[in-house]
């Protein structure tokens, strides 16, 4: 027997998706009630339609409660920096320094929203530009639904070649790549253009959002400079090392734009009628004895140790050696699709994890704050209750998301969903290759799990339909990168930072319509180089 | 000790308690006995219903 593919079943694959997206955007139902009613309806039409076994369904159940353990255990050390910097008032001295070197307001959201969270992905990842950069924009007196909107979009084009090309290499690992040199530099060059234009319709639409034609107009030399150093220098890199084709520009990017905030042009402050910004910052009332030094230091630590761990390879090796994950048994479908057992299943190495990066940062910034005495008991008590008190609904959530997410894949929900849609389209799939990718990210929440998902089948797609591989694997990736910027589980950890839990719907609503047409652009970019 | 009375802090840490839970219940069918793979079950499915009970509270 194999896998019923008919319109019933495609559909019963997309209704836990097209509930999901229905709850959270059109009912403004929170994170923890729509996944929790997806991953329900998931699990009932695996039973259902799909022919899931209880032991099929239990062990897909807890395969993505361990998928979700490494991206919880990224939200709650993000949400305790957070609340130390608040405690100490870091939010209020990097408001007040960031306008003495750049004053003009777009322009800072274009250093702290573009900048500084791509910066951040490329060492990083697993969310940790939104946990991060959504409370920063916050404290510039951004609004806390553009805080968290800005960096989602604006950081997206970075996650392929991002947390050093994590996702690449796993595109590479599972398609015929590995094998292929010149399919290999060829498929990273178009990698490089799709993410590239995406870097670039993400800085020029942040300047729409903050004014329109006038953020345009005022904004277009930054764009311009930041765009072509941001993916001019990752497509030049594609071609020398991808692993560090993000890191590179983008510390080149985030030097150059507070160089920009020298110029005439941004010389003052220009702030005036945008939707984005409140009207009274956090920051306008501070009186914080912070240093901007001293606000930046959770920040400092992070990077540093990430850079210093991640790009010295005996270190690296070292404490990567340490590793933990799951075993597995086989479990099929009544229709025989076949989960294979995985005796190393989910393997994280804790110690190279961002989480850990980011635990030791804030610990670090702890003792410091506490030996000047800015940090005294009942405020420490306050740090840990008020971190406890936001990590649970984003923990549950990511977790319900997770398992949904698995059991789909595991009763072969997401097989047939994939397959249908590229049947139907035969001839005209180069133009839907993008969607097929941004649907898995969006799923997982993850570019390096939808390729792992898709990568070879993608490749299988191109060669059925007679298709460049090449632009099909690069559609593939790009289009994962997109689904990232909108998935529920990236939009939580931002939400959840910046203190707007239940406003997910709102952010999802806004970015799917963003996500959408960049995937439509990169689809007929894709199918114009077939 | 009932959790639908607990408020919702309460009731979603109790549903995150289930689902990891359930998830170490379930996660080898062949060396967990029955009762507890019965348990396993039950905890997943509390874990789904807890969040989606302030919905059918406010409706």
């Amino acid at each position: 027997m194999s896998l019923p593919m008919n319109v019933v079943t495609w559909s019963g694959a997309a209704l836990s998706i097209i509930l999901l997206v229905y709850l959270l955007v059109w009912r403004r139902w929170s994170a923890v009630q729509a996944s929790a009613a997806g991953a329900l309806i998931a699990i009932v039409i695996a039973f259902g339609l799909y022919g899931a076994t209880p032991q099929g369904v239990g062990v897909e159940v807890a395969k993505g409660v361990w998928n979700s353990v490494s991206i919880i255990a990224v939200i709650v050390p993000a949400i305790l920096i957070y609340e130390v910097s608040r405690e100490v008032g870091g939010f209020g001295t990097i408001q007040r320094e960031l306008s003495r070197l750049i004053p003009d307001k777009l322009l800072q959201v274009i250093a702290l929203g573009w900048c500084f969270s791509s910066f951040l992905q490329g060492p990083s990842g697993f969310g940790v530009p939104i946990a991060v950069t959504a409370p920063l924009l916050i404290g510039i007196g951004v609004k806390p639904f553009w805080a968290v909107l800005v960096p989602l979009m604006a950081h997206a084009w970075a996650n392929t070649f991002g947390t050093l090309a994590l996702a690449w290499e796993a595109l590479v690992q599972q398609t015929t790549l590995i094998a292929d040199a010149t399919l290999y530099w060829e498929t990273a060059f178009k990698t490089g253009l799709l993410t590239g234009l995406l870097c670039v319709i993400a800085g020029s639409l942040l300047c729409w959002q903050y004014a329109r034609f006038a953020g345009l107009r005022r904004g277009w030399p930054a764009v311009l400079v930041v765009g072509l150093i941001q993916a001019g220098g990752q497509l030049l890199l594609t071609q020398i090392t991808p692993t560090l084709s993000v890191v590179i520009p983008t510390t080149l990017a985030l030097g150059v734009v507070f160089a920009l905030g020298r110029l005439p042009r941004y010389a003052r402050s220009y702030a005036d009628g945008s939707p984005m910004l409140v009207d009274v910052p956090e920051g306008a009332s501070d009186k914080s004895p912070l240093t901007i030094h001293e606000a930046l230091l959770p920040y400092y630590i992070l990077v540093g140790v990430s850079v210093f761990v991640l790009l010295t390879p005996g270190v690296n090796a070292a404490l990567g050696a340490w590793k933990m994950s799951v075993a597995f048994p086989e479990t099929s479908t009544a229709y025989g699709f076949v989960n294979k057992a995985q005796p190393v299943y989910g393997s994280v190495s804790w110690l190279t994890h961002s989480g850990f990066f980011l635990v030791l940062a804030a610990a670090a910034s702890c003792a410091y704050f506490g030996s000047k005495g800015l940090i005294r008991r009942d405020g420490l008590v306050r740090i840990l209750a008020d971190t406890a008190r936001k990590s649970v609904p984003a923990a549950i959530s990511v977790a319900l998301l997770l398992t949904m997410s698995k059991v789909m894949t595991g009763s072969g929900q997401i097989e047939v969903l994939a397959r249908g849609t590229a049947g139907a389209t035969g001839a005209y799939y180069a133009a839907l290759a993008p969607l097929v990718g941004t649907l898995g990210a969006f799923m997982s929440s993850s570019n390096v799990s939808s390729n792992i998902l898709f990568g070879q089948f993608q490749e299988s797609m191109a060669q059925f339909t007679g298709k460049s591989v090449s632009s099909i694997l690069a559609a593939q990736t790009s289009g994962a990168a997109i689904g990232t910027m909108f998935s529920p589980s990236k939009v939580l950890l931002g939400t959840t930072t910046a203190g707007i839990v239940g406003q997910e719907g709102a952010i999802i609503k806004k970015l799917l319509v963003v996500a959408v047409v960049a995937a439509a652009l990169m689809g007929l970019v894709t199918a114009l180089a077939v | 000790m009932n959790p639908l009375r607990w408020n919702e802090q309460g009731r979603m840490s109790a549903a995150l308690a289930a689902l990891c839970a359930s998830a170490v219940l379930l996660s080898s069918p062949d060396s967990t006995g029955p009762v507890s793979y019965t348990l396993g079950w039950a905890l997943l499915v509390a874990s789904l219903l807890l969040p989606l009970y302030s919905c059918v509270r406010r409706s």
